[in-house]
């Protein structure tokens, strides 16, 4: 049904229609050459444990952790492997907030499996001593690359990265959060230090790619997609990186439609995404990985995205 | 050994580096599907996760459930003016003059502070109050110089404009033009008593003219001084409603 697959226009259509013809001939060959993996993710949940209330309003009736809950798990009963994400601003913007700070958000999220997330400006709102004590309930690593947490009660409590084994795949996951200055009152972020993302970000994903060798780098932002004014954002971060396959964002709110492609520096494929916030989307990424038979030697990589259809 | 064993061996070996040079790289994601998954109302929910919720949830709404009073409209959060953000206003000025028993000229609302894009019509319930105004900020007050003032409106004024109750200002080019305070145009030698949010007057939003300017707190917060305003309406026997007031303009 490649007709149906609607694959984005900013794939170039002579990549576009080389890449169809080969990913028809996988479907037809033997599985061995490919591996496959499912990435879920959210964003900027804001402590939305229960939907929307029904009070008439835009999102009334959406979202909620219950839904989430059980559309994950048939997913992973349909027994293919799965990473499960998120991209900070856990905590703030329901009563529950306010009542248990973020208990029952990292609670939720440790029932649901959680791989990893990262740290978002409003995950420091009840103060980086709760954040550290709420953690624990998440049973989940903090990656973060740009924040240094020494002298804090957060020093110990994240990483800059940690490598998944999903299958034959070996995935590297790195974060970045956004500057607190202007954001973060000063005595909530207390000693953290803000380090420039793009560089952390690049210094461990050329890490996890050249020395873990690892077959895809993911990076959790909460930079924000993009913005008007001078502000690092993921498109920054996207154009200016050399090993990351996958931004997962947050911060802006923003519903992507689709994933966006962008060229890294060295012209390869970096995709983003981005499901706005408040839990109303789950975000679902299908890869599929081949081998890679010429390694460093290859062009440029390209990945061909498309939308999945419900069938 | 044997012309044919050795070519197997030969093979082996091409294939063996082969194997090693794969296992540099193995796998490169080649292609990508997507789908958003859109977590509807009809959804079918987990019960354990529902089990896990049940004792904080019981918890929260028997608090949150609370009506407290009645809007007569949908109340809009916009840029640069709407009604959600000129009754919030309202409410800090009201209230940061009674608590701090003086008469407060302006009082702001930062527009990101506000956390729902609108309150619907009909009952108001104290979990709302918490999902429009979920940060625990005190309601603090700042003398200002005219001229910080302006600074601070410019701030503002390049971000879209915020809610203000007590000012007017037309936005141009990025900035506060033609602020007037209480009907009268600003006065940069003058000093005026400005309620904000605490995370403002620390310097959130970008507000650093503010940082170091004494804050008056007495540790009550915005969102307790909202719920004070917004139940007094039901009081008087009231619905809740702001009006359109050209506070904040786009220059045309």
């Amino acid at each position: 049904m490649l007709n149906r697959r609607n694959f984005l226009k900013n794939t170039s259509l002579a990549t576009g229609a080389l890449l169809t013809g080969s990913a028809l001939s996988n479907e037809l060959m033997a599985e061995s050459a490919t591996e496959r993996l499912t990435i879920l993710h959210t964003n900027d949940v804001h402590s939305r444990l229960e939907p929307f209330p029904m009070d008439g309003s835009r999102n009334q009736g959406l979202g909620g952790v219950a839904a989430r809950a059980e559309q994950i798990s048939r997913i992973r009963a349909e027994g293919g492997q799965v990473l499960l994400l998120d991209a900070g601003d856990i905590f703030q913007g329901t009563p529950y907030f306010n009542f248990y700070k973020g208990e029952p958000e990292f609670r939720a999220m440790a029932a649901m499996g959680y791989d990893a997330c990262t740290m978002g400006n409003h995950d420091f709102d009840a103060g980086l001593e709760n954040f550290a004590t709420q953690l624990k309930h998440g049973n989940l690593p903090l990656l973060i690359s740009n924040y240094d947490f020494t002298d804090t009660p957060m020093e110990g409590r994240s990483k800059p990265y940690q490598v998944f084994r999903k299958g034959r795949l070996k995935i590297g996951i790195t974060g970045v959060g956004i500057e607190m200055k202007g954001l973060v009152p000063d005595n909530l972020a207390g000693n953290t230090k803000y380090l420039d993302p793009i560089a952390s970000a690049n210094q461990w994903a050329d890490y996890l790619k050249n020395t873990e060798k690892c077959d895809m780098v993911i990076c959790l932002s909460h930079l924000g997609y993009k913005y008007r004014e001078n502000k690092v954002s993921d498109e920054n971060l996207a154009r200016e990186s050399a090993h990351i396959d996958l931004i997962i964002g947050g911060h802006t709110h923003t519903f992507f439609d689709a994933p966006v492609v962008y060229k890294n520096k060295s012209g390869d494929d970096v995709i983003v995404n981005q499901v706005g916030w408040g839990g109303i989307v789950l975000g679902r990424l299908d890869f599929e990985f081949q081998r890679n038979r010429k390694k460093k030697l290859d062009a440029s990589h390209t990945v061909l995205i498309g939308k999945k259809t419900s069938e | 050994m044997s012309k044919f064993s050795r070519s197997v061996l030969q093979a082996s070996a091409v294939l063996l580096a082969l194997a090693f040079t794969a296992c540099n790289r193995y796998y490169q994601p080649a292609s990508m599907q997507y789908d958003k998954l859109r977590i509807t109302q009809d959804a079918p929910r987990s019960a354990a996760i529902g089990e896990l919720l049940r004792p904080y949830s019981d918890s929260v709404n028997a608090s949150m459930n609370t009506v407290i009073g009645e809007t007569a409209v949908v109340l809009e959060k916009k840029q640069p003016e709407g009604v959600l953000g000129n009754l919030l206003a309202d409410a800090v000025k009201s209230e940061a003059g009674k608590l701090y028993g003086v008469k407060v000229d302006i009082a702001f609302i930062n527009y990101g502070g506000i956390r729902l894009h609108q309150l619907p019509a009909g009952p108001l319930t104290l979990g709302k109050v918490y999902e429009l105004m979920p940060f625990d900020n005190i309601m603090i007050i700042q003398r200002l110089k005219g001229s910080v003032l302006q600074e601070l409106l410019d701030n503002v004024a390049s971000r879209g404009g915020w809610p203000g109750s007590g000012v007017s200002y037309i936005i141009k080019d990025k900035k506060a033009t033609e602020v007037k305070v209480g009907g009268l145009p600003l006065d940069y030698s003058a000093t005026y008593i400005v309620a904000n949010s605490d995370y403002v007057a620390s310097g959130g939003d970008n507000c650093d003219m503010l940082r170091s300017i004494p804050q008056e707190n007495k540790g009550v917060l915005v969102r307790d001084a909202l719920i004070s305003y917004l139940g007094a309406f039901a009081k008087r026997g009231e619905k809740i409603n702001a009006s359109l007031e050209n506070r904040v303009q786009y220059a045309q």
